[in-house]
């Protein structure tokens, strides 16, 4: 169907070229805006051809890095910065994150807590060697979020209701599950290959692709497309400087529909149930976390995107209590829920959260 | 015949119930994990296993059944059971001057990506003028230096602060 729109389309597009010279009444130049109508098409098909490539291929660690911490830094902005006191180091000292001179202020105080609750959840996790990082959001709307890659960020409206460390460790535990699923790569690969195409049509003057791409200058447009006619195959390198452009587009437009529609209902719930086995596996109680969304209020700025906090909360007791029955014949040796999940804490937070709320 | 059949049953059952026999590899969970000389509280390390190590299990101890007898880097100890698991970590595809390749958590871990904090190409993105115009407050640039920060302050954080805190919220020695 889409190679019948195609065909379509480029016989448009030669018939456009052929009725404009026929208006001028001039052969050569019908002939000579054939020709170069058929270029476009031949062109415009290679480069279609191209972005399914783009689309097909599986998304590396270094691409995915490279688009996480693009898509983490909208988050930052989006939430109103995070609550730390930034290094004044020079740039060759910030690449080297391990030797940083770090001032020992409160907020940064807070962060070294929250990464070591986080980066204890992580390392039980299925991606336990990435670099994780976790991040608290200038903001008083109650959200978490992530981005590929191993980024976390809890806002902080959201710490302000954390009653327990139990309940940090689910929420934390419930994006670090996305990353670990790679939640985002269904609205990825399919923002990659849209925004490819647009950028394709765009270049054949085509509306379905200046209409998308209009925020844009030409001269963006045009850094774009040779980038994309560089692209001979295999892996894309969004970290290269000549793909800049690429980058842009694709992360762009990736926060622009996470921010419209999130994840999939299937994927919050998925979520939430990989969140309560890394808390469990951590050694907290679940309720922490279970109690912490059933307090949510339905709609409004709390966890937009997600399903209601009813749903959710049912949905992890019927997992609860799954998990319950099963453990009578359990299947590992080492699953979490063998224990006896009522004797597990809630766990105290630390003073540098309480401090920071 | 019905009481054969029951038994078979009950047999399968059993067969399938931890389908891990003495011997098998399994994986360790969490941060600078402790191999223990017994089960014992304050009992010596004898080696500390990082995330996707891999280990011989022997079974649970008798006594302490949340205590797994392990062969790991030679000596013969416990490890708690939550620090266990019968998968390995997820494999990461790295790309290399050969085209991308599947490698596990260890080679990844030691590949230098697992280190990697915002890349070039994410800073570019967040310095390039376009995405510096307008009110918002942080800028990108602002944000960049800001997540540069707590990179370096999540970088920092030591094997052995995570396995103090796995401590403080288990009560078990890790």
């Amino acid at each position: 169907m889409k190679r019948l729109l195609l065909s379509l389309g480029a016989l448009g597009l030669v018939a456009c070229a052929a009725a404009s010279g026929f208006m001028k009444g001039d052969t050569s130049s019908i002939i000579s805006g054939v020709t170069e109508s058929t270029t476009t098409v031949v062109g415009l098909t290679q480069d279609l051809s191209k972005c399914d490539q783009i689309g097909a291929a599986e998304v590396t660690f270094d691409e995915e890095r490279t688009i996480g911490g693009a898509v983490a830094l909208n988050w930052v902005q989006q939430g109103g910065g995070l609550l730390v006191d930034v290094t004044t180091a020079d740039a060759n000292a910030l690449a080297s994150p391990k030797t940083l001179a770090i001032q020992e202020t409160p907020r940064n105080q807070l962060h070294k807590y929250l990464n070591v609750v986080g980066k204890n959840l992580a390392s039980r996790s299925t991606r336990p060697t990435l670099q994780w990082t976790f991040g608290v959001l200038d903001s008083e709307v109650v959200n978490a979020i992530s981005a590929p890659g191993g980024y976390v960020f809890v806002s902080r409206g959201l710490l302000k209701r954390v009653t327990n460390e139990a309940a940090l460790a689910g929420i934390l535990s419930h994006e670090i599950a996305h990353v670990t699923r790679k939640d985002a790569f269904a609205i990825y690969q399919k923002t990659k290959v849209d925004q490819c195409k647009s950028l394709a049509y765009a270049k054949a003057g085509q509306k379905e692709g200046t209409a998308v791409l209009r925020t844009y200058s030409p001269g963006f447009i045009n850094q774009a497309y040779s980038a994309l006619q560089a692209f001979s195959g295999g892996a894309l390198d969004l970290n290269a400087a000549a793909n800049n452009a690429l980058l842009t587009l694709f992360s762009d437009e990736f926060v622009h529909r996470y921010l419209e529609g999130g994840y999939a209902r299937d994927q919050e719930l998925q979520a939430d149930s990989v969140a309560l086995e890394l808390t469990v596996a951590s050694g907290y109680s679940p309720n922490g976390f279970v109690d912490f969304i059933g307090a949510l209020p339905s709609g409004g700025n709390f966890f937009a995107h997600h399903p209601p906090p009813s749903d959710r909360v049912s949905a992890m007791k019927l997992t609860l209590g799954k998990t319950r029955m099963a453990s009578a014949t359990p299947t590992s040796p080492f699953s979490p829920f063998s224990q006896d999940l009522s004797a597990l804490p809630l766990v105290p937070i630390h003073d540098e959260l309480a401090a920071a709320r | 015949m019905r009481q054969a059949g029951m038994v078979l049953a009950l047999l399968l059952v059993a067969g399938a119930a931890w389908a891990l026999a003495p011997g098998d590899r399994v994986y360790v969970r969490g941060r600078d994990v402790a191999v223990l000389q017994s089960t014992a509280t304050g009992a010596a390390t004898l080696a500390k296993l990082q995330p996707g190590d891999a280990v011989v299990w022997r079974g649970a101890d008798k006594k302490r059944p949340t205590w797994h007898r392990v062969d790991a880097k030679g000596k013969s100890g416990f490890i708690y059971f939550a620090n266990l698991s019968t998968t390995p970590p997820a494999s990461e595809l790295l790309t290399s001057p050969q085209g991308a390749k599947k490698v596990d958590a260890q080679a990844f871990a030691s590949s230098g990506a697992a280190g990697k904090a915002l890349t070039e190409g994410a800073i570019r993105y967040g310095n390039q003028d376009e995405k510096n115009k307008g009110a918002l407050h942080p800028t990108m640039k602002e944000a960049v230096r800001q997540t540069q920060t707590v990179e370096a302050i999540a970088a920092q954080r030591t094997d052995e602060e995570i396995a103090a805190q796995a401590s403080r919220v288990t009560g078990v020695q890790q």
